[in-house]
């Protein structure tokens, strides 16, 4: 297998290659390179099955090389193994999240690494993985697209580009998550909420409501907070935990146009004000 | 009565001065009162008691107050109006002269005028059909619709085509009366028929069943007769002023012979003189007037209204100012007439006799009221021997047919107010100031004197009367009774609330009942068996009484300054029930101002009535009792007109008002002397208004939409002759602002808004101050939160702990156990990125309370990792377990990051280290959830214990300070405060060793 690593720092690029040598010793490495254009030459001429990249490098990013390629329109049919000393702090990690890719981070854990190897080479989907890759990078040209998209595995292996927005909840069971979308339709993910939950509370307008249910605070009708029940706008009752429960009545608080405008507000309190007769 | 024609004259000149004597009592109205002008052609007075004159300059309309004037510029054809009728439907017809004929509804003048040139316009003819005819330049043309259709007679004489023609429309026999220049031709379908009249006939007036004429004869007398179809009849013949009735009419007849104009009375045969010369109009249609007291007639000098019934009155120039009338036993009448002079009238003429046959006793008071000697007072009276006693400022003056003769106290204080008679003692009681005296009637005609100390006896006593007991009974402030026989007085009260209190008059009615007139408050009678004086018809009469009288035996005549009542005396001491009729200037009664005590019965029945101005006899027998309801108009809504013909329209107020004002008048020959209105408007003001004398109604502040306005009128305070009730609808379309109470309602409504804002704006500045507060508040922890997770941090990552793990792994490389040393550094690595991320968590604004949490799974990795590097620094001094409930799922479940982190390092450093060497110590870190909101984390260590630890940790000079468990402390305070519920306990351990509890729960 021919593989290229892009790596601007010689004694990572030296782990690299020698975690490969001991554990994959059929695995090839063609070309390397510490920069973008090198690697974009790199890879559109050596055309390799695997990848390995380091997502900051001299010139730009690991995003600028397949922006790039994609742009030249060379074919991305390889493996990428993305690799960072950064998890989660800029929105382009983010991306990886939503687009289920898997990345490693620095210092690299040998077996996490043999891991995701692995898993590359045994990948038998490579249309899907194409697919996640375009979500990715479409994350990453246009961070704040209305349509985002998530990835989720679902139950059995095969992965579902989820639009964010017609979701209506995710509710946990155990290891599986099930996300209910605002036409009631379902699909079960083989991951944990928490596996979601900080992505879409941080960057949506989700909110969670309990340790097992995350909800989209614009399909939420209303909140009872006496019984702790949510209601939602496809008409499903939901229980936060005493902590959600707080802490929605809190958020609701001090957001208070959530869910009504400023008139309804206004009606609101007239109709206070003229109830004050009876 | 050799001579017929002296004896006839004779006849004429007593009937002249009889009647000069006593006149018929004549209103008349000209200019000043608002006529249109002096000379009035025509007069009709229409079926709802409206007056019209047609004048040479105008149509006039009288209600009887007030005229209003048509001219040209109303819609007149012409300014000269010769003749006016209504129709049966009760529109008014005007004749303009030769202009043409306006019909008038009281809105509109429809005009239906004559071809230009016409030179004849002669007076239409009204059939019982309703159906109008006139005749322009001796044309017949009916009135049908909007135009004036000529109608042609068939068989017309050819000999009669060119001649000018003058017509009558002829009732019973539905004949015309055709009259050409000269001759006359009765008219029936197509068949015409000459009629013989004298030469020269004149038809003067049609009546409902014939028409009247006149033709001079060769005498040159002037001949009345009638035609009813077939016969006609002479009934009058006139000769300069002489007048000869033939035969009496079934009708009022009002002529002018002569220079003087005259009234012959229907059913008789004497013409009586009314006034000298007034030229009275050609046009006699005004006698077709309806029955009533009075009757129209146009004049030269005005409109005269002409009292027919009831009422003769002296003018103030035959009787100047009589105050009290008396009769003697020759029927002549005495007229006292103050301070001008005393009159005889015996029936005939009216004489004065001269005041110097007075002797007001002696010389001397003689001389000191001479100049006063016409000073009459009030009742005087013929005695039962037929003598005349008659009150005067010097005393009471007697007259027994031989002589005048004064009889009066010899002292200054002579006044005879008013006298009465004491039958049973031969006695004329007297008041006058400060004093009762009697005289005696007969022979030494004696004085005496009748005083008391009472109040009543401290002014003019007004009025004396003797009662049927023969008991004296006076009035003035208050009223007295005195029993001559005992000498004993006794005083009443009309009110005894207010004891003195004037009353003005006491009169005995014929069955011995006492009735009292006050000044101020009405009419009182006396209650026997009580003994107190009550007041009656309350309602009535409000104010003054000046004067009473009995007419017959049901009737009781009642005066007051705004007219006369006859008050229907057996039906009221029967049932209480009130017939009351009130006259005054529009029926005949034209007194002004009623005089005190200022009646008389004669002996023919008759009763005279002083007055400020006339005195007037009225004669009871003709008196016209039965009760004419006025009605009520409304003439005017705003300034538009509404009519009295036909259905009443809506009338929708102008311009968007809403305010109406109503011109309201009460019509009839009852009308009040003021008339009162009252009305009311369903649905606005449900009640009846006030009464009111203004005849202008205003209304204000309507509601939009339709309403109807109800009107009635009353004569004065008089409730039974209240009228009918009139009712108009109309409409108000009122911009919203002018509607009733908007300016209160907007007030309010503006108000409302104004307070309503203000709550809103104070609410939301509340709510945003307090969500700004809140957020405050919670920003603030948030900061300090962090600050202190952030130390945390530092004092996990403090440098003792980092270079000890760094030390540790150059150990490691050192001994070549590269193996390990790449496992740790591994795990340094990512308990360094995860401090990092745990202190910097959470950059939104927006979002959870709880955004700092952690994912459990991560925590117990951190806790893990951090556990492994304190076990490689201290290799071999302790093992440890992480224990997760089986229930929990580490990956869903989220706490706040670094609470149990630092309660290990305690458990550690001051547990475990502390203990033996040899003796391997053991962490146990268990979790476990009570339920979604409730996590356990058990510490268990078992290690030297609190106790010990203290202890050992005085001896070191070290004195080691876990400044982490400090800091967590401080955190979980505040976290507690914005809403966990965190609470840490530690407890010693069962087998030594020290067990922190930690639960994390939340409010």
């Amino acid at each position: 297998m021919r593989t290229i690593i892009i790596e601007d720092i010689a004694s990572e690029l030296a782990l690299v290659k020698s975690l490969l040598k001991q554990h994959f010793p059929l695995i090839e490495v063609v070309g390397q390179a510490d920069n973008v254009a090198e690697g974009v030459r790199l890879i559109s001429t050596l055309k390799p099955d695997f990848l390995l990249m380091d997502i900051e490098i001299m010139g730009g990013t690991s995003y600028d090389v397949l922006n790039q390629l994609q742009e030249r329109h060379v074919p991305m049919d390889f493996e990428i193994i993305f690799l960072t000393g950064n998890r989660k702090f800029d929105y382009a990690t983010m991306a990886f999240a939503y687009s289920a890719l898997d990345f490693l981070t620095k210092p690299i854990e040998p077996d996490a690494f043999v891991k995701a190897i692995e898993k590359a080479i045994q990948r038998n989907n490579p249309q899907q993985y194409l697919n996640q890759i375009q979500l990715f990078m479409d994350l990453v040209r246009s961070p704040d697209n209305q349509n985002a998209k998530l990835a989720v595995h679902k139950v059995g292996g095969v992965i579902e580009f989820v639009v964010i927005d017609q979701l209506a909840y995710l509710e946990a069971d155990r290891e599986i998550t099930t996300f209910v979308f605002k036409d009631g339709r379902e699909i079960k993910a083989a991951r944990n909420l928490g596996q979601y939950d900080q992505l879409l509370v941080n960057n949506h307008r989700f909110f969670s409501i309990s340790n097992s249910v995350l909800i989209n605070l614009d399909e939420m009708k209303s909140y009872n907070h006496g019984d702790k029940m949510v209601l939602m706008n496809n008409g499903k009752q939901l229980y936060a935990s005493r902590r959600g429960g707080q802490d929605l009545r809190n958020f609701i608080t001090t957001n208070p146009n959530l869910n009504q405008n400023k008139s309804m507000s206004l009606l609101k309190n007239f109709k206070k004000l003229f109830s004050f007769g009876r | 009565m050799r001579n017929p024609t002296i004896l006839f004259a004779c006849l004429l000149w007593f009937c002249h001065t009889l009647c000069l004597a006593q006149g018929y009592p004549i209103q008349k109205y000209t200019d000043h009162q608002g006529l249109a002008q002096m000379q009035v052609y025509s007069v009709c007075r229409d079926s709802r008691g409206i007056v019209w004159a047609g004048t040479g300059f105008g149509l006039s309309r009288f209600n009887g107050e007030t005229f209003t004037n048509y001219t040209t510029a109303d819609g007149l054809l012409g300014n000269f109006i010769s003749n006016i009728q209504e129709d049966t439907k009760g529109y008014i017809w005007i004749s303009c002269g030769t202009k043409g004929l306006v019909r008038f509804d009281g809105k509109t003048f429809k005009p239906y005028p004559f071809p230009k040139g016409t030179k004849n316009g002669a007076n239409p003819i009204i059939n019982d059909k309703g159906e109008v005819f006139v005749f322009p330049d001796g044309k017949i043309h009916q009135v049908v619709g909007d135009t004036l259709l000529p109608i042609i007679l068939k068989n017309m004489p050819s000999s009669i085509r060119e001649a000018k023609l003058n017509a009558v429309f002829f009732i019973p026999t539905k004949s015309l009366i055709i009259n050409t220049e000269n001759q006359f031709y009765n008219y029936k379908s197509g068949v015409w028929q000459l009629i013989n009249f004298p030469e020269n006939s004149r038809i003067l007036v049609t009546f409902k069943d014939k028409i009247v004429l006149k033709f001079s004869n060769k005498a040159l007398e002037e001949v009345y007769f009638e035609y009813d179809g077939v016969n006609f009849t002479p009934f009058m013949k006139t000769k300069n002023e002489q007048v000869e009735v033939i035969k009496s009419l079934n009708h009022d007849f009002v002529f002018s012979a002569g220079k003087n104009l005259y009234f012959l009375k229907k059913n008789t045969t004497q013409a009586d003189f009314i006034a000298p010369n007034p030229p009275v109009a050609n046009d006699f249609s005004y006698l077709n007037q309806p029955d009533g007291a009075t009757l129209w007639i146009p004049t030269e000098k005005g409109l005269w209204q002409l009292t027919r019934s009831g009422f003769r009155q002296f003018s103030e120039d035959q009787v100047p100012y009589c105050w009290g009338v008396v009769e003697d036993k020759n029927k002549q009448l005495y007229f006292l007439n103050y301070d001008v002079s005393l009159q005889k009238f015996d029936g005939k003429t009216l004489t004065t006799i001269p005041n110097s046959i007075f002797k007001f006793g002696s010389e001397t008071i003689h001389k000191q009221v001479d100049w006063r000697s016409n000073a009459w007072y009030y009742k005087p009276l013929r005695d039962k021997y037929d003598n005349l006693w008659l009150p005067h400022v010097a005393g009471v003056l007697h007259y027994d047919y031989r002589k005048w003769e004064f009889y009066s106290p010899k002292q200054d204080n002579r006044l005879a107010f008013t006298i009465a008679e004491d039958t049973k003692r031969d006695k004329i009681v007297a008041c006058g100031n400060d004093q009762l005296y009697t005289i005696q009637s007969k022979a030494l005609h004696s004085i005496e004197f009748i005083k008391d100390t009472t109040d009543i006896f401290k002014g003019l006593i007004l009025s004396v009367v003797v009662s049927p007991d023969k008991d004296y009974w006076f009035s003035g402030r208050g009223i007295g009774r005195y029993n001559p026989d005992t000498k004993t007085f006794q005083y009443y009260n009309i009110d005894p609330k207010n004891p003195v209190r004037r009353v003005l008059g006491l009169y005995f009615d014929w069955k011995g009942t006492l009735w009292a007139m006050s000044w101020d408050s009405g009419l009182y009678r006396f209650n026997a068996k009580k003994d107190i004086f009550e007041r009656v018809l309350r309602e009535y009469f409000t104010d003054v009484i000046t004067l009473m009288e009995q007419i017959d035996d049901e009737h009781l005549l009642i005066g007051n300054l705004r007219g006369i009542y006859v008050l229907n005396l057996k039906v009221f001491n029967q049932t209480g029930k009130i017939e009351l009729k009130a006259y005054n200037q529009h029926n005949g009664f034209m007194g002004l101002e009623p005089g005190q005590l200022g009646t008389f019965r004669d002996s023919n029945g008759y009763i005279w009535i002083t007055s400020s101005s006339v005195l007037t006899r009225m004669n009871p027998k003709e008196l016209d009792l039965q009760k004419r309801p006025i009605s009520t108009y409304i003439t005017k809504i705003g300034t538009q007109l509404v009519p009295f013909v036909g259905k009443s329209e809506m009338v929708m107020l102008s311009n968007g008002q809403n305010t109406a004002s109503f011109t309201v008048e009460s019509i009839g020959e009852d009308k009040p002397f003021r008339s009162q209105y009252s009305f009311r408007i369903k649905g606005f003001l449900d009640k009846w208004s006030d009464w009111q004398e203004q005849n202008l109604l205003m209304v204000n502040n309507l509601p939009n939409g339709t309403h109807t306005i109800e009107v009635r009128s009353r004569n004065g305070t008089l409730e039974t002759t209240e009228s009918n009730i009139v009712s108009h609808k109309f409409y108000v379309a009122a911009p919203f602002y002018r509607s009733p109470n908007f300016y209160k309602y907007a007030s309010f409504g503006v108000l409302f808004l104004l307070l309503g804002m203000l709550y809103l704006w104070q609410q939301e500045r509340l709510q945003s101050k307090k969500l700004g507060d809140q957020r405050q508040r919670i920003e603030e922890q948030e900061t300090k939160v962090r600050f202190l997770q952030v130390q945390t941090i530092q004092a996990q990552m403090n440098p003792h702990f980092t270079f000890n793990v760094l030390g540790t792994l150059q150990h490691l490389i050192l001994n070549n156990d590269t193996q390990k040393a790449n496992e740790n550094l591994i795990k340094l690595s990512s308990l360094i990125r995860n401090y990092l991320e745990a202190s910097l968590l959470g950059d939104e604004q927006v979002g959870s309370l709880f955004k700092h949490e952690i994912v459990l799974s991560r925590e117990v990795e951190l806790l893990e990792m951090y556990i492994e590097f304190e076990q490689l620094q201290y290799e071999n001094r302790f093992d440890f377990e992480i224990v997760l409930d089986g229930k929990l799922n580490p990956n869903n479940y989220r706490v706040p990051p670094l609470i149990i982190q630092p309660f290990i390092e305690n458990a550690i450093k001051h547990g475990l280290l502390y203990k033996n060497s040899e003796e391997k110590g053991h962490l146990r870190v268990h979790f476990l959830s009570l339920d979604e909101d409730t996590l356990i984390c058990t510490i268990e260590d078992d290690g030297v214990g609190r106790a010990k630890a203290a202890e050992l940790q005085q001896a070191s000079f070290k004195k080691y300070k876990s400044r982490g468990t400090e800091l967590v402390k401080r955190r979980v305070s505040i976290l507690n405060e914005m809403g966990y519920d965190i609470v840490i306990k530690t407890d010693d351990g069962v087998k030594g060793g020290t067990v922190v509890t930690i639960k994390i729960g939340y409010k």
